[in-house]
């Protein structure tokens, strides 16, 4: 019986872990997508690349490496065009659309679970 | 593959095989000749999916620990709920089926079981039974086994002598 109780404990860990990772992918898109669609400057954007930088340990154990490490490339990416407003635009769309389709991988819906 | 790639992959390496074996140790594993479906199942699912963090250290290792974690925790409660119920262990693994009875060959039960004669004789052979009549009961187990009674079990003498017999 035992046993049984540890599993139990174990699995509802588990499961209160996926909860919560589900729940803290979606924030952290959420909220770096805001600051990004309100970035203008040099500084809006390095704060986006700070607060990114700052999830990477978490991002890292959770996520594929090859996708943590794309959205750093392509936040840089739109630093270096920052003089031109439309390249900026489409570089900054780029990681939008990287952010919520990490969001959406780890929702769980029929395009994810098949 | 620099020396940085070898050192994660040992690493990781380390870390699932301790996992892994804990596992193993923790549903208390029979031999693999004795594993039920579901166990045969759980055992070729986790060799595969603590294989891929190995292979790829592109994907977190907590891609491979998960996934092995959720499965033992599922076994041990399903095999939990077996031994409590046993609709749910008929459920489970089925019935183990009467091939033979009293000497006469169930054909309904070998169809059901897809076993076919030369099949069941290779069994009984690997027995020392060349003589249907001899087997009392034949049973299709649920582990993938046939195991046979014999109608009337050999006295110690004839098996002494049999032994004798093999090594002259």
């Amino acid at each position: 019986m035992r046993k049984e109780i540890v599993a139990l404990i174990l699995l509802l860990i588990m499961v209160g872990g996926a909860i919560w990772n589900c729940s803290h992918i979606n924030n952290m898109s959420v909220e770096l997508t805001f600051m990004l669609k309100k970035a203008n400057t040099y500084e809006d954007v390095e704060a986006v690349i700070n607060k990114w930088v700052q999830e990477e340990r978490y991002t890292h154990m959770a996520l594929r490496h090859s996708e943590v490490d794309t959205i750093t490339s392509d936040l840089y990416t739109a630093l270096e065009f920052l003089d031109n407003k439309e390249e900026f635009d489409a570089a900054k769309n780029r990681v939008i659309w990287r952010l919520e389709r990490i969001q959406a991988m780890e929702q769980i819906r029929w395009g994810t679970v098949f | 593959m620099g020396v940085t790639d070898v050192a994660v992959i040992l690493i990781r390496t380390m870390i699932m095989f301790v996992v892994v074996y804990a596992a193993t140790r923790f549903m208390g594993k029979r031999q693999l000749g004795q594993l039920e479906l579901s166990e045969l199942i759980v055992a070729l699912l986790i060799a595969d999916l603590a294989a891929q963090p190995l292979s790829d250290i592109g994907v977190p290792l907590i891609n491979g620990l998960i996934p092995v974690m959720f499965l033992l925790c599922g076994e041990i409660l399903i095999s939990g709920a077996a031994l409590k119920s046993k609709r749910f262990h008929d459920f489970l693994w089925g019935k183990p089926n009467m091939l033979v009875e009293s000497g006469k060959i169930n054909l309904r039960e070998l169809r059901r079981s897809r076993i076919s004669l030369d099949e069941l004789a290779e069994a009984l052979r690997k027995k020392n039974i060349f003589d249907l009549a001899d087997v009392k009961y034949a049973v299709f187990e649920t582990d993938g086994t046939i195991s046979a009674i014999m109608e009337h079990p050999r006295p110690k003498a004839d098996r002494i002598a049999l032994q004798d017999n093999k090594n002259s």
